[in-house]
């Protein structure tokens, strides 16, 4: 018994369908679910971004543009005048960060090296070496930066129990303008580092081992292995590790505020030698309450840091094996 | 050194070298921490010492005054309450906005993902004087609320849901509507559960960041009114700057809760910072 | 009422039809087998039925109500889905308990119910497990569960036996369709398995490139295919088909297959049909079990001679693969054994289980 006969057996003719009709709430439910993050997103990252550059042109008033007064390029103006001691700040960040960059990335690949698992699983030492220099990472840089500047006390502090038991003489640490922005630099060494390990920690377990190997047994020794087996495998974490580790440098303000007195004016001290763009930027509008001025700041560091992004991106490319 | 199998004797002191090294490191890094237990359980005589002393004489006189120099659970309240909320904040509009953004078409979807990844390029230290004006005019200056809200979001929580949200199957959808369950439903009852991990992620980096947050504190909050542990160790040191022992107390204090999540936690926590470095 | 019925339904995707303007309607009770090949849109039309796809055009009645802007979960209809689609951090009793806790039912109703599916498909002992925990037999019974659970109108089924290995989807098949004698109500099912087609349905409708091509009762679906597509599509292996031009033997009709002449005797029912049309080419079709293979030619039926390419032996019958011509092959099935290719035979039939197509339209004579 047949009961229904094909209307059609060969395909159906492929044309221009119509378009499934859009029936479905997904349109709004869509917008409707990225609106809370987009909403606070917009007040604390998207408009402030538009704002600064507006702020930045007025001499500010915190009640709004209306009772602000139009300045212009007169702050820029300002920045360019070595008085007003901006660019010192951008000397002493780019001194800041030229050390730091390098040196976390030296010591994270040394202490990356010395915790790699050379078995197939961790040893017991090896999970609490990690632990030990990771812990500092994330703990508050407040807390650990007052246990730092005891130790740079140049008194009773074991910064300089440690040089003197090596018969070097007494430094005067954070009293001292040579020698203030090199302890906030130890001090954010000992708290970063950790991250540039777990980032290189990372980028070694990729390092096929048989290709190692195979270099020992043509003889190549470790300095000669690392450089021409392990560095170009590195290359793309190196690339991140820069960049990474410039914008954090060049975004410190909790410790260099807390170490170089930030409770007494600010922070930057002594005779600013630790004034960072970051403490410069927080100074100038928060206790000198010149907003427009600091906003200017502000646009400077967003451009610097955007262009040094960029730059490193460029040269890393070039440079840049198995990506 | 070319043929290391072939000389055990060699590969053993290599291999003892590298423990020493690896203890000394170990040692070196946990000093500070070690050195401020030792100075908070200090008595008077031996806190001022030079060489200093780097054993402990178990006197707890000064964690007991820490708590007559300032009202720390106050503080610490505070700062509870603003991590608390921040937390559910970034978790409620990340599974959202993830689950959205993994899951439901709608039109101008690519210009919310553009959207949000030019937010990653805004450096938070650029805009500090902006976000303060948008703070006052909102009346969020000395608030917890105004040390919650701006963090309330965040780009990388988005995209870490967005990303595990793709990998199910949308079989377990179908299988959800067909067992009567609507969009939100499922995701109470399905997709979250099932990112466990992801939460656990959010959790710990929000828990992290804000616990340590100082700057944007330090610049809206005065007095006592909305203000976190780490702003108030600040103003601590900077005018009982000779309190060695108690401010040591008290900075322990601040690091407690991270020393206790990170070891409940660690392993999950590190490779959390490790999947953040790699966005 | 449990009746679905798909009135003039079409889905497209961009350009492409998956389902192209289906009418169609599963009856009360009724084990409705929707079967083709893979990309047919069978999967399609079940899940338009389930709500999980919108149809483009066309109405979806249940009973007599319109549904097709309804929600699935609105429309009261389980479904077994190919992979099972289970909750993986769920306990097996949570998956069967998780629909009828979201439609608000009382803690003691959820676990009556949870229980009563449970030790219908024997699950009482694992009802504490997680999906992972579970053999792939069990999750297809909890999958069969959750659906049951709720004692939805109908039951969707898509696939549900494919991701077995052949031995539990022989042992399962059968307890479906006791399943189905025992719950009494409506089953739509999906699959590319004609076994499964067979055995389960009451009705089956065959399907291809989004159109229905037939719809009947297995035997019906069997012995009169209204097209090349279904007899080819149905039976293991498939129809044989012969190009042929109709010829005259003294005065009857004959076949003109390859080099050789078959004539027919006359009375056939397709050879009205098949005299007045337009062309003298056809596609005869025979089933493999139809033919019978001899050393002779059999007095009475038409012969064909042929030689025997390939055999297969399968212990209770053999698969003889034939060479008519050397583009014209065929393939018996007998209960005699052919120990040896190459040997000259011949092949002869009972013409009443010829079946003609036209060429072009590729439909049976019969059904026209």
């Amino acid at each position: 018994m047949v009961e229904t006969v094909p209307s059609q057996p060969s395909p159906p003719p492929v044309a221009i369908g119509p378009r499934a009709p859009v029936r479905r709430r997904s349109f709004n439910l869509g917008w409707a679910l990225v609106l809370p993050a987009l909403a606070f997103l917009a007040l604390f990252t998207y408009l402030p971004a538009v704002l600064v550059a507006a702020i930045s042109l007025f001499q500010w008033n915190l009640a709004g543009f209306s009772s602000s007064h139009w300045v212009g390029l007169q702050h820029y103006a300002q920045l360019l005048n070595p008085i007003s001691g901006f660019l010192q700040s951008l000397t002493v960040t780019a001194y800041y960060v030229g050390m730091m960059v390098p040196l976390s990335i030296a010591l994270g690949l040394g202490l990356a090296w010395l915790v790699k698992n050379r078995g197939p699983r961790l040893t017991a030492w090896e999970t609490f070496t990690r632990s030990a220099v990771f812990l500092p990472y994330i703990t508050p840089a407040i807390a650990t930066s007052i246990i730092w500047i005891f130790i740079f006390n140049p008194q009773f502090g074991l910064a300089n129990a440690v040089l003197s038991a090596l018969h070097l003489p007494a430094l005067g640490w954070l009293t001292s303008t040579t020698w203030a922005l090199p302890a906030v630099m130890i001090n954010n060494l000992w708290h970063n580092v950790g991250f540039m390990v777990i980032l290189f920690l990372a980028a070694l377990s990729n390092v096929p081992q048989d290709v190692v190997e195979a270099a020992w047994m043509d003889g190549a020794n470790g300095a000669v292995a690392f450089w021409h087996i392990i560095r170009p495998h590195l290359s793309p974490v190196m690339l991140l590790a820069v960049i990474l580790g410039t914008i954090q440098a060049m975004q410190t303000f909790g410790s260099i505020y807390q170490m170089t007195g930030g409770q007494f004016g600010g922070g930057g001290g002594p005779l600013n030698s630790t004034t960072t763009t970051a403490i410069y930027l927080y100074k100038s509008a928060f206790v000198y309450f010149h907003y427009g001025y600091g906003a200017a700041v502000g646009v400077v560091l967003f451009l610097v840091m955007l262009g040094v992004a960029l730059a490193q991106k460029k040269i890393g490319e070039r440079h840049t094996f198995y990506r | 050194m070319t043929n290391t199998a072939a000389r055990p004797s060699g590969r053993l002191v290599r291999r003892w070298a590298r423990f020493a090294l690896m203890a000394v490191v170990a040692a070196a890094f946990l000093l500070p921490f070690y050195w401020a237990l030792v100075l908070s359980v200090a008595t008077r005589a031996n806190v001022f010492t030079m060489p200093p002393d780097l054993v402990p004489s178990w006197d707890f006189i000064s964690w007991a005054r820490v708590f007559t120099l300032a009202p720390w659970g106050l503080y610490f309240l505070h700062s509870v309450i603003i991590t608390g909320a921040t937390i559910i904040a970034v978790l409620v509009t990340g599974v959202l906005a993830g689950y959205a953004l993994a899951e439901v078409p709608f039109r101008g979807r690519e210009v919310v993902m553009g959207v949000l990844l030019a937010g990653l390029m805004v450096p938070p230290e650029a805009i500090l004087i902006p976000n303060y004006v948008v703070a006052y005019h909102l009346h969020l200056l000395n608030s917890l609320a105004g040390q919650v809200v701006p963090f309330g979001a965040n780009v990388f929580a988005v995209f870490l849901f967005r990303q595990f949200f793709k990998t199910l199957p949308v079989e377990l959808w179908d299988a959800s509507r067909m067992d009567g369950a609507r969009w939100w439903q499922y995701l109470r009852h399905i997709a979250v559960p099932l990112a466990r991990p992801v939460v656990m992620t959010v959790t710990l980096l929000t828990f992290v960041a804000q616990w340590s947050q100082f700057q944007w504190p330090l610049i809206i909050t005065q007095g006592n009114g909305a203000r976190p542990v780490e702003v108030a160790l600040s103003y601590l040191q900077g005018f009982d700057g000779s309190h060695w022992r108690e401010l040591a107390a008290a900075s322990l204090l601040t690091l407690a809760p991270i020393f206790v999540v990170f070891l409940l936690t660690q392993r999950h926590l590190i490779s959390s910072v490790a999947g953040r470095a790699q966005i | 009422m449990a009746q679905i019925e798909w009135d003039h339904v079409s889905k497209w995707f961009g350009p492409v039809a998956a389902v192209h303007n289906i009418s169609l309607v599963a009856r009360d009770h009724e084990f409705l087998v929707l079967l083709g090949p893979s990309g047919c849109g069978k999967t399609t039309t079940l899940r338009m039925a389930a709500g999980l796809e919108d149809p483009t055009s066309g109405r979806l009645l249940l009973g007599e109500r319109d549904v097709t802007h309804v929600e699935p979960r609105d429309r009261d209809l389980a479904m077994v889905f190919q992979n099972y689609a289970l909750y993986p951090h769920m306990t097996v009793y949570d998956n069967l308990a998780f629909g009828l806790k979201l439609r608000k039912t009382s803690p003691q109703a959820v676990r009556r119910a949870v229980e009563d599916a449970a030790a219908r498909l024997g699950l009482e002992s694992l009802l504490a497990r997680r999906p992972r925990e579970l053999s792939g037999g069990q999750r297809q019974r909890v999958a069969l569960g959750r659906a049951m659970v709720r004692q939805p109108q109908a039951f969707l089924m898509d696939e549900p036996l494919s991701n077995l290995d052949a031995t539990l989807r022989a042992e399962t098949r059968v307890q479906l369709k006791a399943l189905h004698a025992q719950l009494a109500t409506t089953i739509v099912y999906v699959t590319h398995d004609q076994v499964e087609a067979m055995t389960l349905a009451t009705r089956i409708v065959v399907m291809n490139g989004g159109v229905i091509q037939q719809v009947g009762t297995p035997d019906a679906i069997y012995d009169r295919p209204v097209n090349q597509f279904v007899a080819h599509f149905i039976g293991t292996p498939g129809m044989n088909m012969l190009p042929v031009l109709w010829g005259r033997v003294d005065g009857a009709l004959a076949a003109i297959v390859g080099s050789q002449r078959l004539p027919l005797p006359p009375g056939l029912p397709w050879m009205r049909a098949a005299e007045s049309a337009v062309s003298h080419a056809a596609t005869v079709g025979v089933r493999p079990e139809h033919l019978r293979v001899a050393a002779a030619p059999e007095t009475g039926t038409p012969s064909l001679k042929a030689r025997i390419r390939l055999v297969e032996p399968m212990g209770h019958e053999t698969l003889v693969h034939l060479d008519l011509d050397p583009d014209l092959t065929l393939v018996a099935r007998t209960p005699d054994r052919w120990p040896h290719s190459n040997i000259p035979v011949w092949v002869s039939f009972d013409p009443r289980h010829l079946h003609v197509f036209d060429p072009v339209s590729q439909v049976a004579y019969e059904a026209v």
